[in-house]
């Protein structure tokens, strides 16, 4: 069964950069340039993983997660960022979503690892509400 | 109890004394009855306290009593027989007929007079008069009795002066309170203790205890005090000793040539006053006339309250200052901390994109594939340089350091289309160069640095659509490069300080940036002698206009 990955992100260098890195067995790769595209997809339905840059023109990603948690998304949201704060990092964790740093890509990987092959879930009975 | 007594010797004894006391009592009252209506008289007279003249009807002293001859200081035999008038001065009522011209019943109670004395010293006196009648009601002639009031006056004296120096205070309390710099209100302050000592007034203010920061002039002064300020206090004057020795100097009466300190200004008495803010010197109030003499105590004592008072306003604003200062040097240190921060997380995305990229190499991938992530690697590694360069740009400026540059002729057409397709290739721009343009005097790699922060912030601010332009043109001896966005403008509030580092307009929110790029161009651009300028409409869009000179 194949995992479809959603990368969101304003610069096309990290998306080019997360497709060509995220070509694994087993994993899709679809692209969204902003907060807005994003939720439009999401709401479409047929993502699994969401992987969603903060800060961008319009829609910071935070913002995404928060709307997309209230209208009951319950799939992974990994918050991937090189501006994460104590207080963006805080509110990740109210929403059940991971936030990791943007230069390590290795903490990527093993997050994105967990999530579908694992099947972990963070704290995922709070988050859909 | 008396039976108890009488009973003992002790009680006995006690009853004869006191008997015999008795009978001493009955002596003396025996005696002053049978004293003469004279001596009796010449008792009372010389127990008053008052100043008691009896006079003739006609005006001539007839007795006096001894306060009398103490106030007036006469003997009594001098007064006696004496015209009145020649003994209390003019202005008092001198014989009878006057008293009744000035009372009906020839009486005055409590008038407020001065008589003179033997020596000419005029003495203030409340006088009371009265006219004496025999029995049959006969005028036999008149009583003058007169207090003196020298020591009231002086108290009532005192009492006026403490009141004009507690207002005066107020006032320049007011005065100082009302600005927000009490050194505004300083003109006005000396004007004030001018008028209440009669004297020129001035303040001189100094810097680290001995520079001149400025004299502030009471009315009627002149002098060319301007050439004082900004240097030490001049050595060897009283000026310099007030200041440095923190104490006051009177001199009521000085030499013409004295050095006072304020040169042109002559002086011949004057007083000194130190300005002090706990321990440190603020400068001196200084008053003077020309007059010799003119600057007495009470005037010292009167500036002596107003330094006190002038000292803690200028104090006070001091204070405030270093308080302004303090917050501002914390303010700078933590923009600093900002920009390095801001600096350091820009450089994540990067590294993330190259990390990502060299994970994607690992993978099979057709040969454009391969080629589309060598080119973001340069991309992103273009980019961490250019961030490590505006790193290393702003600690120069921070550090006060103008940036290096190196001109040389370069080909601006050949510049724009290379900073046209690093920017171009996800947006539209525009090129318009004027033919035949001649070559700049300008460092291509800083340019090229400038030119790639006007596009990318001209990209980053557009609509995706919408077509940037880029042109250039000669004017005069430069060549002029505009770039145009169709953005949404910036506003007014913006534009006036777009050049300033950490100045990100509200459009900036959510984008990546430090707010240091223009402010970087800024510095690039007049270091190779052009000028960079905006001009903006909101809803319009903004044009960056940067001149270069070109090659002669």
């Amino acid at each position: 069964m194949t995992v479809t990955l959603l990368v969101v992100d304003d610069e096309e260098d990290v998306r080019l950069s997360l497709r060509m890195m995220l070509r694994r067995p087993g994993w899709a790769v679809s692209e969204a340039a902003s907060g807005e595209e994003a939720l439009e997809l999401c709401r479409r339905g047929g993502v699994d993983v969401l992987i969603l840059d903060h800060k961008m023109p319009g829609l910071a990603g935070i913002d995404v997660a928060r709307i997309l948690r209230g209208e009951g998304f319950r799939r992974p949201i990994i918050l991937y960022s090189a501006y994460l704060t104590p207080q963006i990092e805080a509110t990740a964790e109210e929403l059940s979503v991971w936030a990791v740093a943007k230069e390590d890509v290795e903490e990527l990987m093993d997050t994105l690892r967990d999530v579908t092959e694992n099947g972990h879930r963070k704290q995922d009975d709070g988050a859909a509400g | 109890m008396p039976d108890a007594a009488q009973d003992s010797p002790d009680g006995l004894l006690v009853e004869a004394l006191r008997q015999l006391a008795d009978v001493q009592l009955e002596l003396e009252g025996e005696r002053l009855r049978r004293m003469s209506v004279e001596g009796l008289f010449e008792e009372v007279l010389s127990a008053m306290s008052d100043g008691l003249i009896l006079v003739e009807p006609r005006g001539r002293v007839w007795r006096v009593n001894k306060s009398a001859a103490d106030l007036l200081r006469r003997t009594t035999e001098e007064m006696v027989g004496k015209r009145l008038r020649d003994v209390l001065g003019p202005g008092v009522p001198a014989s009878t007929w006057e008293l009744f011209q000035r009372d009906r019943r020839g009486r005055l109670e409590a008038v407020e007079t001065v008589v003179l004395r033997a020596d000419g010293e005029k003495v203030p006196v409340s006088l009371s008069c009265a006219v004496i009648t025999d029995p049959d009601g006969k005028v036999v002639g008149a009583v003058y009795a007169a207090r003196d009031l020298s020591q009231t006056h002086r108290l009532l004296h005192e009492l006026e002066r403490a009141e004009a120096r507690w207002r005066l205070l107020a006032e320049v309390g007011d005065l100082l309170g009302e600005e927000l710099d009490p050194r505004d209100a300083l003109p006005a302050v000396c004007e004030r203790l001018s008028e209440a000592t009669g004297c020129h007034a001035a303040v001189i203010l100094v810097r680290e205890g001995r520079f001149v920061e400025d004299i502030v002039l009471g009315p009627g002064l002149d002098a060319p005090v301007s050439e004082l300020v900004a240097h030490p206090l001049p050595a060897g004057t009283a000026l310099a000793l007030v200041v440095r020795g923190a104490r006051v100097v009177h001199a009521p009466t000085l030499q013409p040539d004295f050095p006072l300190g304020i040169p042109g200004w002559p002086a011949r008495s004057a007083a000194l006053v130190p300005l002090m803010a706990r321990n440190t010197s603020l400068g001196a109030l200084l008053l003077f006339s020309e007059q010799p003499g003119a600057v007495g105590e009470p005037a010292v004592g009167v500036s002596e309250l107003v330094a006190a008072r002038v000292s803690l306003a200028l104090a006070n604003a001091r204070l405030r200052e270093s308080l302004v200062e303090l917050e501002a040097a914390r303010e700078a240190a933590q923009s600093r901390q900002d920009v390095i921060a801001g600096l350091s997380h820009d450089m994540k995305t990067p590294l993330g994109v190259i990390s990502a990229l060299i994970e994607g190499l690992r993978e099979d991938g057709s040969p454009q594939e391969r080629e589309r992530m060598y080119t973001a690697m340069r991309r992103q590694v273009q980019r961490l340089r250019s961030l490590v360069q505006q790193f290393l740009d702003y600690s120069r400026l921070e550090g006060g350091h103008h940036l290096v540059v190196h001109t040389q002729p370069t080909d601006l057409a050949e510049l724009i289309d290379r900073s046209v397709s690093t920017w171009g290739r996800n947006h539209p721009i525009e090129v318009d160069l004027e033919a035949g343009l001649p070559r700049a005097l300008a460092d291509s790699e800083r340019l090229e640095q400038v030119l790639a922060n006007l596009l990318s912030n001209a990209v980053k601010f557009s609509p995706p659509t919408s077509p940037v332009a880029i042109a250039a043109r000669r004017v005069r001896k430069t060549i002029e490069i505009k770039v145009t966005d169709r953005g949404r403008g910036i506003p007014p509030a913006d534009l006036a300080n777009l050049f300033e580092k950490f100045h990100r307009g509200a459009e900036a929110r959510g984008t990546q940036g430090t707010g240091l790029g223009l402010y970087i161009s800024k510095a690039l651009i007049e270091a190779q002698g052009g000028a960079i300028s905006v001009t903006s409409r909101v809803g319009v869009g903004s044009t960056f206009t940067v001149t270069i000179p070109s090659v002669p």
